[in-house]
């Protein structure tokens, strides 16, 4: 209950403010410090951060948009764009990187020692809309970016703790608050409610079969099909619990006026691993397609080594691509054989996709146009990504007791 | 008459309210049964392992 309770909390706040703001009529600039205040409120009131740690961050951003300001972003905002990433990558690693190289224990417990204070829930989300206004500010766009408007952006707190990743363009397109407030608090709650409902009912009923509860020596010991089952209820729950928890945040973004982007659209009824990616997590997927593939792809598609119709570029794209994934997940083994896994699966059907004696054969026009082929493709899409996801549900050590049992 | 296009004309229609007053009503009262399962934010559950991610 420990998230569920601060995100009711949220909502209730947002409640309060959209009322409020609707009384008051307000408008522009004066809307915006009101939204902030109101994050602000409730980043406090709930310990979403510490009210010093709060202080630093707040004056981090204010200097980061008042040098991204104008024209041309100052080089102060790159000095303090890395000062943010720093804190976050030694909030996250030190602990990952030590257990790979245990020399580095000493270093990591101090380095987290020292970084501990600078670390907060939402760090990694904050950190991605960073990293797209950096990017985007370095490329001319965002020019008339206030520095309220972008304080109040990056700690929106609807979003703040888990996503859906919310661009600055978003955030804007949404302003100023719309007078249609009833809409806005029936469709959030309508919302807020299928969300509590997938969480709390659905998510937390399947979650009690996954493969995550079961002991070291239930690991070893239960039948193949109660492990199968775990790996299934494992991937449900979790779609349930983000799912429902990405439902709730929309509702209380409704409140506040903000229309936040969708994270998933039916993933599991998906034909191939291509579309389940587009449909599953899809603000992250979103954002890595932009900032990492296609810059990398763009990059290494003008080099003379690749022939014009070679895999090569989408293929190192979709392996950087998902190795960033699984490495802002978490630094293990786990999740590099996930980011592999699905890299793997995803160049594989790229390879198929252009090798024409394949995608245009008499076999593929049949299996793509018949519902025997659709019901085929989507169980298979869901086997893959459920072996995928074994890698993630396991730490790496009992991970490693399930594979010895398996290999035995 | 396909039943997902059957609900969508009953809810354009002036029985909508009703509709929608009895399915997250029950919706309501199904989160309500459930608030009691240990499951939820336990640390098996899913989300929580994600939670501590972000």
């Amino acid at each position: 209950m420990d998230l569920l309770e601060p995100i009711v909390a949220v909502a209730i706040l947002g409640l309060i403010y959209s009322t409020i703001g609707a009384l008051w009529r307000l408008r522009g600039e004066l809307a915006m410090l009101f939204t902030l205040g109101a994050s602000l409120a409730a980043i406090v009131a709930f310990h979403y951060i510490e009210p010093r740690l709060l202080g630093f961050i707040v004056a981090l951003f204010i200097a980061f948009a008042w040098l991204s300001r104008g024209a041309r972003q100052g080089a102060g905002a790159s000095l303090l764009f890395a000062l943010y990433l720093l804190i976050w990558f030694i909030y996250k690693y030190p602990n990952d990187l030590a257990a790979f190289v245990p020399a580095l224990h000493p270093v990591s417990a101090r380095l987290t020692d020292i970084i501990k204070p600078f670390g907060f829930l939402g760090v990694s989300y904050v950190g991605f809309k960073l990293i797209h206004f950096y990017v985007d500010r370095r490329d001319g766009k965002h020019a008339d970016a206030t520095v309220l408007s972008v304080v109040a952006w990056l700690l929106f707190v609807p979003s703040l703790v888990g996503g859906p990743i919310h661009r600055y363009q978003e955030w804007r397109r949404d302003w100023p608050l719309a007078s249609d407030v009833e809409n806005n608090i029936a469709e959030g709650t309508k919302r807020i409610i299928v969300g509590l409902f997938k969480v709390t009912v659905v998510g937390a009923s399947i979650s009690g079969l996954s493969i995550a509860g079961l002991t070291d020596y239930q690991l070893s010991s239960v039948g193949i099909g109660t492990l199968a089952l775990g790996i299934v209820a494992y991937t449900v729950s979790l779609y349930f619990n983000f799912a429902g928890y990405t439902d709730i945040a929309i509702g209380i973004g409704r409140y506040w006026n903000q229309s936040l982007p969708e994270n998933f659209n039916f993933p599991f009824f998906r034909r191939n691993l291509q579309e389940f990616w587009k449909n599953w997590h899809m603000s992250l997927i979103d954002f890595l397609r932009e900032y990492v593939f296609t810059r990398i792809v763009y990059s290494l598609s003008g080099k003379d080594f690749f022939s014009p119709k070679s895999l090569m570029p989408a293929s190192i794209g979709l392996l950087a691509t998902f190795l960033t994934a699984a490495v802002w997940h978490k630094f293990n083994v786990g999740y590099l054989l996930w980011g592999l896994t699905n890299a793997g699966g995803l160049i594989f059907l790229l390879f198929l996709q252009r090798t024409k004696a394949i995608s245009r054969s008499k076999f593929m026009k049949w299996w793509t146009t018949s519902p025997i082929g659709y019901v085929v493709s989507v169980l298979l899409t869901f086997v893959f990504v459920n072996a995928t996801c074994l890698f993630i549900a396991l730490s790496d050590m009992r991970l490693a007791i399930l594979f010895n049992r398996l290999r035995s | 008459m396909n039943p997902f296009r059957l609900v969508e004309t009953l809810r354009a229609s002036r029985w909508g309210v009703l509709l929608d007053l009895v399915f997250y009503t029950v919706l309501l009262v199904l989160i309500a049964a459930s608030l009691g399962n240990k499951n939820i934010g336990s640390n098996e559950s899913a989300i929580n392992f994600e939670y501590r991610v972000f």
